[in-house]
């Protein structure tokens, strides 16, 4: 009862779907391969349970290879060695690689296979950055990149990083973020408002304000000082020890490449301010709400 | 300009007689050509007359335009083509799709295999849940409890 009848070639008539048995059935495995290859990593791994026959087919470098970037070859240190296509597509889920002599890092994001970068501190361009009085290049041992950028103290804050859309994948709303921890002694942010700017460089940038430091303070701040900090956005922490704000967000188009700039700025009350650690800013596909 | 023609012969016997550049769009024809395995008539043993007369129009409507003097990539066109594509997909039932894949699959066209794909993608898998999934495309559930719970696991983090 309910058994599937296997479709059995009868030479002239042979190859048709006989209905109540599953079309899948009389599909050779690269077909069923194919088909899942227009889905998505997430709907490959969902089908992977569906069946024997789909999960088998589910991990095909089929599959697999339609997910990956098309220049994944060249961001696959020649050391390392993958069985499959899928293993080395997880691999550039988990595992970000270093890219553009390590100023800058990239990974997929697992459900879409979405191209993700990290600009390193060292490719940001960062007002006194090069002065140690101001700034200063720690070591970073366990962190993706080889240094982050220490504040020491300034009063003109102006961190800003680019991108070029083509580095991106297309037809994808991203979202750029700065990562950060504050240091252990930490002054001038708390409950401070910075502003954020994202946008095509040439063009009027969407800008918002963000506080590195929201703090618990405000017990004096007038309503009307508070109201406005709720549209100020707040740092959340990442899992991974370090915190992050969303800056803004941008269009990546499909055929014109546009270059992207990302900015925090406080240049207006020019309080000195310290105390701040900034591993980059990180770039990856919007969450959709 | 004399136009050479084709003549394809379905597993059902039925001839179809089609224009050289509709045919030549499967890159499995051209082969048999070569190979002389028909004198006159080029025996398709898997493909059905019904899919065999789809196949066709597909490339029919796909040389045409391919030829569309010089617009033939112009954007509007592409577009037409796209919807054309999409009505043709959507008139078909289940059994008819799955065999049409096949038979592009078999004829190697590339842009019907893919076509049918997407279209099997879009329409039976995407957005469904693995129950959907096997109710849509009738599939057996071949997995003991076990094992099916183990294949969750491995992707857990695909359910949430």
């Amino acid at each position: 009862m309910g058994k599937n009848r296997r479709v059995v070639s009868t030479g002239k008539g042979g190859g048709g779907i006989v209905s109540r048995s599953s079309p899948f059935d009389s599909l050779p495995e690269d077909c069923i391969s194919n088909i899942i290859s227009f889905t998505s990593p997430r709907e490959a791994c969902v089908v992977a349970s569906v069946s024997k026959t789909s999960k088998s087919a589910a991990k095909s470098d089929i599959v697999w290879e339609k997910f990956l970037p098309r220049e994944y070859p060249s961001l696959i240190p020649p050391s390392r060695v993958f069985t499959s296509k899928m293993e080395l597509y997880f691999a550039l889920c988990d595992d970000p690689v270093l890219i553009d002599d390590g100023l800058k890092s990239f990974w997929l994001e697992k459900a879409s296979g979405k191209k993700c970068i990290m600009l390193s501190a060292m490719s940001l361009s960062v007002t006194w950055g090069d002065d140690p009085r101001y700034w200063l290049w720690d070591p970073s041992p366990g962190a993706r990149f080889e240094k982050v950028l220490e504040l020491i103290d300034v009063c003109w804050f102006e961190i800003c990083g680019r991108v070029n859309t083509r580095a991106l994948s297309p037809g994808t709303r991203y979202s750029a973020y700065v990562v950060f921890k504050k240091a252990d002694h930490s002054y001038g942010f708390e409950g401070v408002a910075i502003e954020a700017g994202v946008g095509v460089v040439g063009q009027e940038a969407s800008t918002r304000f963000i506080c590195f430091d929201a703090g618990a303070g405000g017990r004096e701040a007038s309503t009307r000082r508070r109201r406005r900090r709720r549209n100020i956005v707040k740092p959340e922490e990442r899992g991974d020890g370090w915190m992050e704000i969303e800056l803004g967000g941008f269009f990546s188009g499909g055929g014109v490449c546009d270059e992207i700039e990302m900015s925090a700025l406080e240049t207006k009350r020019l309080h000195w301010k310290s105390g701040l650690i900034i591993l980059g800013i990180e770039i990856r596909p919007a969450r959709i709400v | 300009m004399s136009k050479k023609n084709i003549v394809l012969k379905s597993s059902n016997g039925i001839i179809f007689e089609v224009e050289e550049a509709v045919a030549l769009q499967s890159e499995t024809i051209p082969y048999m050509i070569e190979d002389d395995c028909a004198n006159d008539t080029i025996p398709l043993a898997n493909v059905t007359g019904d899919i065999l007369a789809l196949v066709i129009e597909y490339c029919k409507k796909h040389v045409v335009v391919a030829d569309g003097d010089g617009g033939g990539s112009s954007s509007s066109s592409q577009e037409d083509l796209k919807n054309w594509d999409a009505q043709f997909m959507n008139d078909l039932d289940q059994s008819k799709i799955f065999n049409l894949l096949l038979a592009a699959d078999f004829l190697n066209i590339k842009t019907l295999f893919d076509l049918t794909c997407q279209f099997v993608a879009d329409t039976m898998i995407k957005g469904k849940s693995v129950e959907e999934v096997r109710r849509t495309l009738n599939i057996e559930k071949d997995y003991t409890s076990e094992e099916e719970a183990k294949a969750r696991q491995e992707n857990e983090w695909a359910f949430k």
